[in-house]
């Protein structure tokens, strides 16, 4: 089929039209998704130093729930001691 | 030459609008083979460019987009880390957490001025000492050397500040051990680059082991990553693996048998704490020890599991073993009586000898006075193949399957060997080999009617499928035997636990040395189970060469069971089964009016 030349430049312009809105979505998509990923980076190390702050804090529960720290605060601190066996009263349910 | 041209092109444009083959212009005369050189290169010219765009664009476009990508795609590691090690109750045993490493490219590394000087600071090394090293691998032609490794993570951000050309870090993880030496032989250790070397570390190994990823990135001429072009392989965090142990319970042994060393002059101590349903190992521990987050004054000799490497003679305690053989095969009944008079006998040309003259027991009483010379009558009645396969049942000269790195088997000889000498002393527990794990497994037999449990330091959640090897009626006649052993009469009253009824034997071992028996050096053993009524707990207790005057398992390793275990049945709220004896006070529940 034949187009009149009127149709043809309408269809020319139109189709230049697409293919420039084409080009410039893939630009902008592509900083949308640099800004994204960006933004990705950024989360992740944040999880990165929050799992290092969790893993201190750990550590740091770990040796102040030490069985050892305990024991010696419970002596020296609070003068608590181990009930001796006569100290101890069974109550018979 | 390019005015030249010129005129030649309008020449030539003219000349084809005019007549192709006219070589005459406007009067001027030009050659013809001029003309056609010049329109032969100039195509030749247009034909080479376009095939070279064409080349360029279409036909090689990967070489190109290579090398543009060459310059900012990188490759980056993802690291993945060690999974945790936790104790039954979630306790952290052994955690990696990041660390930072710093290292130079030498060649890179400005050595002239005094830029390194704030770094030398930062990571607390002498400039010269740090300026040599770079030098030193600079003309080595090295391109990577670390300064220093496992810093404080805060660390990272400061060196990055300083900006120094040739200077980066590194993410690595560091290995802590929180409980450090209380449960050091368990968990083991890993060596710099987060390989297990010992204990659980080596067992587990694979399990705990992350696998880093690998991601292709684009980077800006910052080094900036500014976007993934491609995860090649996503990052495997190892596992966590929650062990059998609980680390309350560990830490009272660790502490007990710190204390026992101290106090006897022994040269080691070592202790097993079993849950006897599960066969689950709760306390496992070794004085001394070894902090395996400092390993720079590490004694070798401190890093052996004594629990699982060493094998001891089990002395005395194997004789329960040999009276549960005797009832088991119907050879001996707990009423016949056994003369152990005059305290001492003849068997080839071993005299067997008893520390007093006993006279007539029966078998509980052997037991409870530990008879060698009684235990000697009762095994001579039994075959030795008899003794030899039901030894076995219970596990002596077998692999206790724990799967620990480095745990030896026993050794039990083979029947076929034994003469009337190798019998004799067998029964009262020499010529034969058992680790303490190994023992603690078969005392559990006892406390679990008959029942031989596979030990396992993980949590098994309970599920076990145990193997009769005695029948409940002779693994409880046993157990009542044992129970008279700690008593008044007995040989181990201090392994006595207020409110609770134990059971146990204790053996006095004289330390095996190249071809014979040591005269002074001896092993102090306790085997005890408790609450003897429903028993849940099985520990065995061995000081090895207790050197102050007392050596006897009853006064050296009873008292270091009867502390443990009064705290671990009071820990795990094991209800007291012996609320009638003198030392127990009593009370009636309180009417509710007065509580309201």
């Amino acid at each position: 089929m034949k187009l009149s030349v009127r149709a043809q430049i309408l269809c020319m312009i139109i189709l230049t039209l697409m293919v420039l809105s084409s080009a410039i979505s893939v630009v902008y998509t592509k900083h949308l998704n640099r800004v994204n990923f960006v933004e990705l980076k950024k989360q992740q190390a944040i999880k990165d130093s929050k799992n290092i702050e969790w893993g201190q804090l750990q550590l740091e529960e770990s040796t102040f729930a030490a069985s050892s720290e305990i024991e010696k605060r419970a002596k020296n601190q609070l003068n608590m001691s181990q009930p001796q066996a006569d100290e101890i009263v069974m109550i018979r349910q | 030459m390019k005015k030249a041209k010129k005129p030649a092109k309008e020449i030539a444009i003219k000349a084809k609008f005019s007549d192709a083959s006219a070589s005459v212009v406007a009067g001027k005369q030009i050659s013809s083979w001029r003309y056609f050189l010049l329109v032969f290169s100039m195509l030749a010219v247009a034909v080479f460019l376009s095939y070279r765009a064409l080349d360029i664009q279409v036909l090689d476009n990967d070489f190109l987009q290579n090398q543009g990508q060459a310059r900012h795609l990188r490759t980056i590691s993802l690291p993945a880390h060690r999974g945790m090690l936790l104790d039954r109750n979630g306790e952290v045993l052994a955690l990696s957490s990041p660390v930072v490493s710093v290292w130079a490219n030498p060649a890179a590394v400005p050595l002239e001025d005094d830029s390194l000087k704030p770094l030398a600071e930062l990571i607390g090394k002498p400039l010269k000492g740090l300026k040599q090293q770079i030098s030193q691998m600079k003309t080595k032609n090295k391109e990577f050397v670390y300064l220093k490794r496992r810093l404080n993570p805060s660390l990272e951000a400061q060196v990055k500040a300083l900006d120094i050309p040739g200077i980066l870090t590194l993410r690595e993880f560091k290995r802590y051990y929180p409980a450090a030496e209380v449960t050091a032989h368990v968990v083991g250790l890993n060596n710099i680059d987060e390989q297990g070397i010992e204990g659980f570390e080596l067992q587990a190994n694979d399990r705990l082991q992350g696998r880093p990823g690998k991601d292709r990135v684009l980077q800006d001429r910052r080094l900036v990553v500014v976007d993934s072009v491609d995860l090649l392989e996503a990052p495997h965090p190892g596992q966590d693996l929650t062990l059998s142990i609980d680390k309350r319970l560990q830490y009272i042994a660790y502490r007990e048998l710190q204390k026992v060393v101290k106090l006897h002059n022994a040269k080691s101590a070592t202790l097993v704490l079993l849950d006897a349903r599960s066969g689950e190992v709760l306390a496992l521990a070794n004085a001394p020890s070894f902090n395996p987050n400092n390993l720079s004054n590490l004694d070798p000799e401190h890093l052996r599991n004594r629990a699982m490497t060493d094998l001891i003679e089990p002395g005395s305690t194997i004789k329960p073993f040999i009276v549960a053989t005797g009832l088991e095969t119907k050879q001996v009944s707990n009423s016949m009586p056994v003369n152990t008079s005059p305290g001492y006998m003849r068997v080839g040309d071993a005299t067997i000898k008893d520390i007093k003259d006993f006279g007539e027991l029966d078998l509980t009483t052997i037991l409870q006075k530990s008879s060698n010379v009684g235990i000697t009558k009762v095994a001579m009645n039994i075959p030795r193949e008899v003794l030899w396969e039901k030894l076995s049942d219970m596990g002596f000269g077998e692999s206790t399957k724990s799967g620990f790195p480095g745990e030896v088997v026993g050794y039990l000889p083979f029947f076929g060997e034994w003469n009337r000498v190798a019998q004799a002393t067998l029964s009262y527990g020499y010529g034969i080999s058992v680790t303490p794990l190994q023992l603690a497994q078969a005392y559990a037999v006892f406390a679990n009617g008959g029942l031989l449990t596979p030990v396992t330091l993980t949590k098994n959640n309970g599920i076990v499928r145990g193997k009769r090897v005695l029948s409940t009626e002779v693994s409880q006649q046993v157990l009542a035997m044992l129970e008279t052993v700690v008593s008044r009469e007995g040989t181990a009253w201090q392994a006595r636990v207020p409110g609770y009824r134990v059971a146990g034997k204790t053996g006095t071992v004289k330390k095996a040395i190249n071809g014979g028996y040591a005269e002074k050096d001896y092993l102090a053993l306790f085997a005890g189970i408790a609450p003897a009524s429903d028993p849940r707990l099985v520990a065995v207790v061995v000081v090895d060469e207790p050197s102050n005057k007392q050596y006897y398992g009853g006064t050296v390793a009873a008292p270091v069971f009867a502390n443990v275990m009064s705290e671990a049945l009071r820990l795990l709220n094991i209800a007291p089964d012996d609320i009638n004896s003198d030392n127990v006070r009593l009370a009636a529940a309180p009417a509710i009016e007065v509580i309201q």
